[in-house]
């Protein structure tokens, strides 16, 4: 999957999802659906970053940097999170690859 | 090469400041050799440093060999900020219990940063930013020729022409020209605001680990 989210993607988060904090959590809502999710703090950051200027090299360079932990496992985690974002409808995936 | 930690308390409350030392003192492979609240820097691998304002803060990380842990209002994402920005790789509520305040310790001393998830967002996009600012700048060195790039990273971090020609093996004359160019190239004016430059450069960051 991580080919689908090259290091110049500028992954931007849905138009009119609605978020609130709940605690550490992020509960987004799309108005007109039945299901709302829960992201997690770190999932939740994500979806926060995801701007549309933003590219996934700027982010996972900041979360290599902020953890101190392997690139390659941060690109792991950001690739993951982003697929699960595309898959709950809360990311459009302009800027990047259709997978094959 | 010790496996004992060695831990600093600063702050200004002397009475808190004493209970997390004793309260990190009775936790193994840790070391507390004092409590710091200004004058000299204070001295030890990690620094728990409590409700530190920025200056004292950035004053305790360049007296930590390792990094700072910062102590502070919970759910203060203005401090949180504030303590990362000036170099804690920590922040923990300041009423945390000292076992968790002492893994936090641990953890920073293996290298790994320890941040409140609530704080997060916000940081990484502070980070984001502040490359971009960085790499803008790091931009504007690229007029300057290889040796011309040494000289400024030379300049930038205080050295007269003297020591410059030391560390290049040249002359004199030749490092003031160098620099002469330098400022010229970079449309400034002293080595003050070379520093500045290498600063936003990220260049003047993890000077510690070099020490």
């Amino acid at each position: 999957m991580t080919a689908s989210w090259p290091d110049d993607a500028r992954p931007r988060r849905r138009a009119g999802v609605l978020a609130r904090r709940e605690g550490e959590d992020l509960v987004l809502y799309r108005p007109g659906s039945e299901s709302f999710s829960q992201l997690n703090a770190s999932a939740g950051a994500l979806w926060e970053l995801c701007d549309g200027d933003t590219t996934t090299a700027e982010i996972v360079a900041a979360l290599t940097e902020l953890t101190g932990r392997p690139a390659a496992e941060m690109r792991a985690l950001v690739t993951d999170t982003l697929d699960r974002l595309v898959q709950s409808d809360l990311l459009d995936r302009s800027g990047t690859a259709e997978p094959d | 090469m010790t496996d004992r930690l060695t831990v600093q308390v600063a702050g200004s409350d002397l009475a808190t400041m004493t209970v997390i030392a004793a309260g990190l003192s009775a936790e193994p492979g840790l070391e507390v050799t004092g409590l710091w609240n200004g004058g000299d820097r204070p001295s030890a691998d990690v620094v728990v440093a409590l409700d530190l304002p920025p200056d004292q803060l950035a004053a305790a990380d360049g007296g930590a060999r390792i990094g700072v842990v910062a102590l502070g209002p919970r759910d203060d994402r203005a401090a949180m900020l504030t303590a990362i920005e000036s170099g804690a790789r920590a922040y923990l509520d300041r009423e945390a219990a000292h076992g968790r305040i002492a893994q936090t310790v641990r953890d920073v001393a293996a290298g790994r940063a320890v941040i409140e998830p609530a704080l997060m967002g916000a940081l990484l996009r502070y980070v984001v930013d502040r490359r971009r600012r960085e790499s803008a700048e790091l931009q504007r060195l690229e007029v300057l020729t290889r040796r011309e790039r040494e000289v400024f990273e030379l300049a930038a971090a205080g050295m007269d022409k003297h020591a410059i020609a030391d560390e290049l093996t040249i002359s004199p004359e030749t490092a003031r020209t160098h620099v002469e160019r330098v400022l010229v190239k970079l449309g400034v004016h002293s080595k003050v605001e070379l520093a500045a430059i290498a600063a936003r450069c990220g260049l003047l960051r993890g000077s510690r680990e070099g020490a």
